[in-house]
């Protein structure tokens, strides 16, 4: 067993034939996985050269450049949020302020308005919520949410921003993109963010701990293991993507493009086998510690699930197990209390309390406010990270993003949008930067800081260019 | 038929007024249109009667195991009751059924996992699963293995394959591991695969391959995999026609488990799912807790195996007999102390408890978790036993849901909706057919009084085809449901959604028609609702993509 000091007792075997990782294993908090820690995990076998070879390559090039989305729902209270002054010395108010200890690495976006949201089906949290990270039309379709004569609706017409850019930076490591959550709900337009495709959305994985063994479950087993393990696990791969071809001749047209789908995530799988054993970026690559294993759906643990997927997203990002991810927090129409900063109504109702109501305004500011020091503790988490160029906070950018402006009127304008981080330098921070332009020019010029040179993005009625003043 | 355009309209609690918006507030215009009809729709008389000739079915997509599917199925073919789906990602909700969504990755990657777990647990007797435990019948095993989980007969390409996966293992155990794994993984397993037959022609109709109508009649019926009898049926050509399709469809509707099959129905239709998730206001409701919410699930489950047991679609709305313990008396109106730990039947009278409607399971699911919810009781009225769609709330509308407040009932804090223009398009509709279940609360307990005045439980429905009129309460309401032919058809509606797993199209009305009228034939009779479901073109018949 080639495990790296301070891991737990030999569990490999049962931990490959029952697909989880034996509790206690490999859940150590900031246990160092350096170079030479990758060099004991493989010994000198034949099937990690490769790996190896290609991490002296990517040490030479310096960091990657990485993308990760986070969504709170039910719009936000624009007063509080946005900040006063100007471009560079602005001040934040309420809502942001927990902020303030990065802000050199803040962009706040003012007046960047939905305006996919005024043509296509859907009501204002199904097109907030699929129109956010598309910029397109929702399609029609026969999903709940419509009346005896609205257009009946379906998932968005398009795919997301994240996995657009995935596509083009994050294809030679071992996930294209990790989809986390919390609370994200059954599978609905309303709780459904980032799509693949046309009518593709992708789920997010609301247990930390499924996702912790998704991603680092098998980030360390013995080479002589992983090398059986692989040998069968091609086998069976091999098989099944025989079945998937057998098909083509029997589906009609249609289904075999879906079918087909289908095999090329299984094909993925198969390539990710061959990268197995784990990657791992510099001297900066930690395996979290998750500590025991809790029921993720407890609302009251709501805090520390996301706290969870903060330190998964940056140990994968780190690890360079994937470059791009999003964490979806709650969902669209999202309803949970949050009885642990004195909230014990509940967010969805909240939000469609009248501006006069100052009580309710009051817990819908400490909300918002919770949610901005989620993501000041992402910053945190990636600052701690040391990488060629900076820290990984450096290389990264984190786009915040919500459904509605204000949750009372449901409007489609002055979207709360904050970015964090520099994308490697892409992204000019610090800066409080007020705009009028739809929201697919946003989209666009992320794509833009991520090498992905786009002339648009999205539906072409919403795009007039890139935002100016953003990039570096 | 007229077409209602509900232009405006609101949807929850709502005291309105449009930011912005200074004209007045188109709310509820009734358009005189003529419906539009969708592709392959059959055609009409002059007097808008259908003409059925020739055969009408839609096209239609793939369908994949849902999260219940893979569960059942595997329990059926492994023996494996663990039911570790429930962990995938999400099916996709639409109308109210669950139908298979997206694969990701995501999903790919727990299906792996899955396949190992229930090979590592399923080798562990492989005698008792393959009738086989030693390497010289290998072949064998993998046969029955592979014919029972692809619900068709292993083609000799697809079992050389699983033979080298087998051989891949280092022993018999380890070899038949692997196959399970590959199995499972298969599309042949995973997908609803519905064949169509070489060089047919685009858009022609043709039968359900046997298999594949096999398949179809089972996971409807039973909620899982065909079993030997079913199988040996479709390769001897037994379901190619109708007589002994129906013939098979009656085997299985006497088996212990269509029961069970029927209760994925409900389940889903009527939210039943959701009961043991309900959670309530722990300061007013602390005799609320997961056990109490659990055990009303169960108490549901049992009224409603009897509704299936007793055939008549009547008794979902008016039986009285319901299952009650120690536990949940209380949500009865009971004394617990004349209970024990097992649920029990028990007689109500129809004042108090009849049918699904009144249970507190249902009136508990269908409350705030501090309130009663005339708005959330009457949509689920509309939409599931109606089967009627209300708009979402417009744009740019403040809208406020009314607190609890000292000294009002709820039906006074609701009152502004029916002066609010605003509100009125839509509330109409809800909050007086909601208001006759005022006399149950939050937890599904009846009641007298509410906030210290005697609850007033008449109210009105509107907007139906036979049901429109005054109504005095809950009971008055639920007698006449049964006999209203708007829910009957609903009723049909939505087992028909549940056995295709889509919704109906225009391509399906004859389907409809003909399912409707066996319904009525029958009158009312649940069983002969499944089998005219089975009986229908749509069922029995596919569109070559």
């Amino acid at each position: 067993m080639g495990k790296r000091d301070g891991s737990g007792p030999d569990s490999g075997r049962d931990d490959l034939t029952s697909g989880r990782v034996h509790p206690g294993f490999m859940r150590n908090r900031l246990r160092p996985m350096g170079r030479r820690g990758l060099l004991t995990a493989f010994g000198a076998s034949a099937l990690a050269l490769p790996f190896l070879h290609r991490l002296g390559g990517k040490a030479q090039e310096g960091a990657p450049k990485r993308l990760l989305v986070v969504f709170s729902p039910n719009g936000t209270i624009p007063g509080e949020w946005r900040p006063d002054g100007g471009e560079t010395d602005f001040r934040f108010r309420r809502i942001l302020a927990p902020l303030e200890d990065f802000r050199d690495y803040v962009t706040v976006l003012g007046d960047i308005d939905m305006r996919t949201r005024r043509s296509g089906p859907g009501d204002g949290h199904q097109k907030g919520m699929g129109e956010m990270l598309t910029g397109v039309d929702l399609l029609p379709g026969d999903t709940g949410g419509g009346c005896n004569s609205c257009a009946p609706v379906s998932w968005a017409g398009g795919i997301s921003i994240d996995q657009h850019i995935a596509n083009h930076i994050s294809t030679d490591v071992p996930f294209r993109s990790l989809e986390l959550g919390a609370h994200t709900g059954g599978s609905n337009i309303w709780t459904r963010m980032a799509y693949r495709g046309a009518s593709e959305p992708l789920p997010p994985e609301d247990n930390p701990f499924a996702a912790f063994d998704r991603v680092f479950g098998e980030f360390d087993v013995d080479a002589t293991a992983a090398a059986l393990r692989r040998e069968e696990q091609r086998s069976v791969l091999d098989s099944v993507m025989a079945d998937f071809d057998d098909l083509d001749s029997q589906m009609g047209r249609e289904d075999r493009q879906r079918l087909a789908m289908h095999a090329d995530i299984v094909r993925d799988l198969e390539r990710r086998l061959e990268m197995s054993g784990g990657s791992g970026f510099g001297a900066s690559c930690r395996v979290p510690d998750f500590g025991d294993e809790f029921n993720h759906r407890d609302q009251a643990r709501y805090p520390e699930v996301l706290d969870l997927q903060a330190d998964l997203v940056t140990a994968a990002f780190a690890c360079d197990q994937t470059r791009v991810a999003s964490i979806q927090w709650n969902r669209s129409v999202g309803n949970m209390s949050f009885p642990w900063i004195g909230v014990n109504d509940r967010h969805h109702d909240l939000s469609h309390k009248g501006d006069g109501e100052a009580e309710h305004q009051e817990s819908l500011v400490k909300i918002n406010t919770w949610y901005a020091e989620r993501f000041a503790d992402l910053m945190r988490k990636m600052q701690a990270i040391e990488e060629p160029g900076g820290t990984l906070l450096d290389n990264t950018l984190i786009l915040w993003c919500n459904e509605l402006g204000k949750g009372n009127n449901h409007t489609a304008n002055d979207i709360p949008f904050v970015l964090g981080g520099r994308a490697g330098g892409a992204i000019r921070s610090g800066r409080w930067l007020r705009y009028d332009r739809p929201h697919n020019d946003l989209l666009l010029t992320i794509a833009h800081a991520f090498g992905v040179e786009d002339e648009q993005f999205g539906d072409p009625r919403y795009n007039e260019g890139l935002l100016p003043g953003l990039l570096a | 038929m007229r077409w209602a355009l509900w232009a405006v309209g609101l949807f929850l609690g709502c005291t309105g007024s449009i930011e912005g918006s200074s004209g007045d507030i188109d709310v509820n215009v009734d358009l005189d249109i003529d419906e539009p009809r969708g592709p392959n729709a059959p055609p009409m008389d002059d007097e808008g009667n259908l003409i059925c000739e020739g055969r009408h079915v839609p096209a239609t997509s793939l369908r994949r195991l849902t999260r219940d599917q893979y569960d059942a199925t595997v329990a059926t073919l492994l023996g494996d009751q663990t039911g570790p789906a429930r962990a995938f990602p999400a099916d996709d909700d639409i109308e109210g059924f669950l139908v298979a969504g997206t694969v990701s990755q995501l999903l790919v990657a727990q299906q792996r996992a899955v396949s190992e777990a229930h090979a590592a647990r399923a080798v562990l007797d492989l005698e008792e699963l393959t009738g086989c435990g030693e390497a010289s019948c290998a072949e064998a095993g993998i046969r029955q293995l592979a014919t029972r989980a692809y619900r068709r007969p292993a083609s000799d390409a697809e079992l050389m394959r699983l033979r080298v996966v087998y051989d891949a293992g280092a022993d018999h155990g380890a070899g038949m591991q692997l196959v399970i794994q590959a199995v499972l993984q298969s599309p042949h397993f995973l997908y609803h695969l519905e064949p169509e037959p070489t060089g047919a022609e685009t858009d022609s109709i043709v039968p359900v391959a046997p298999f594949a109508l096999a398949n179809r009649l089972a996971y409807f019926l039973w909620g899982t995999m065909p079993d030997a009898a079913l199988r040996e049926a479709a390769e001897a050509g037994r379901l190619d026609d109708l007589e002994g399709l129906m013939a098979e469809t009656d085997r299985m509707l006497e088996d212990g488990r269509a029961a069970s099959g029927f209760r994925f129905f409900y389940r889903q239709w009527l939210k039943v799912r959701d009961v043991a998730g309900v959670v309530k206001d722990e300061t007013l409701h602390p005799e609320w807790n997961a056990d109490v919410a659990r055990d009303l699930q169960r108490s549901l489950d049992r009224f409603l195996d009897d509704v299936y047991a007793g055939g008549d679609l009547n008794l979902l709305f008016t039986g009285t007999t319901h299952y009650v313990n120690a536990r949940i008396a209380p949500f009865f109106n009971l004394d617990p102390a004349a209970f024990g730990d097992e649920l029990e039947a028990h007689r109500f009278a129809v004042s108090q408890r009849a049918g699904v409607l009144t249970h507190p399971g249902t009136m508990a699911l269908l409350s705030k978790s501090n309130q009663s919810d005339p708005i959330h009781r009457a949509l689920f009225i509309r939409e599931r036993i109606l089967c009627q769609h209300l708009p979402p709330p417009p744009d740019d509308l403040v809208v406020e849901a009314p607190d609890p407040s000292p000294g009002l009932t709820t039906r006074e804090r609701f009152a502004e909706h029916s002066e609010s223009p605003a509100c009125v398009g839509c509330h109409t509709r809800l909050d007086p057919l909601g208001f006759v279940f005022e006399h149950y609360d939050a937890v599904g307990a009846y009641r007298e009084t509410d906030n210290g005045t005697t609850v007033d439980s008449s109210g009105q429905m509107n907007e139906t085809r036979d049901l429109d009129g005054p109504l005095t309460g809950a009971d008055d309401l639920t007698m006449r449901l049964g006999g209203s032919a708007e829910v009957q058809e609903c009723v049909a509606r939505q087992v028909f959604r549940f056995a295709l797993q889509r919704n109906e199209t225009d391509a399906d009305a004859c389907s409809l028609q003909g399912i409707d009228a066996s319904f009525a034939d029958s009158g009312f009779d649940i069983r002969a609702l499944l089998r005219a479901v089975v009986a229908s073109e749509a069922f029995r018949f596919q569109r070559v993509q």
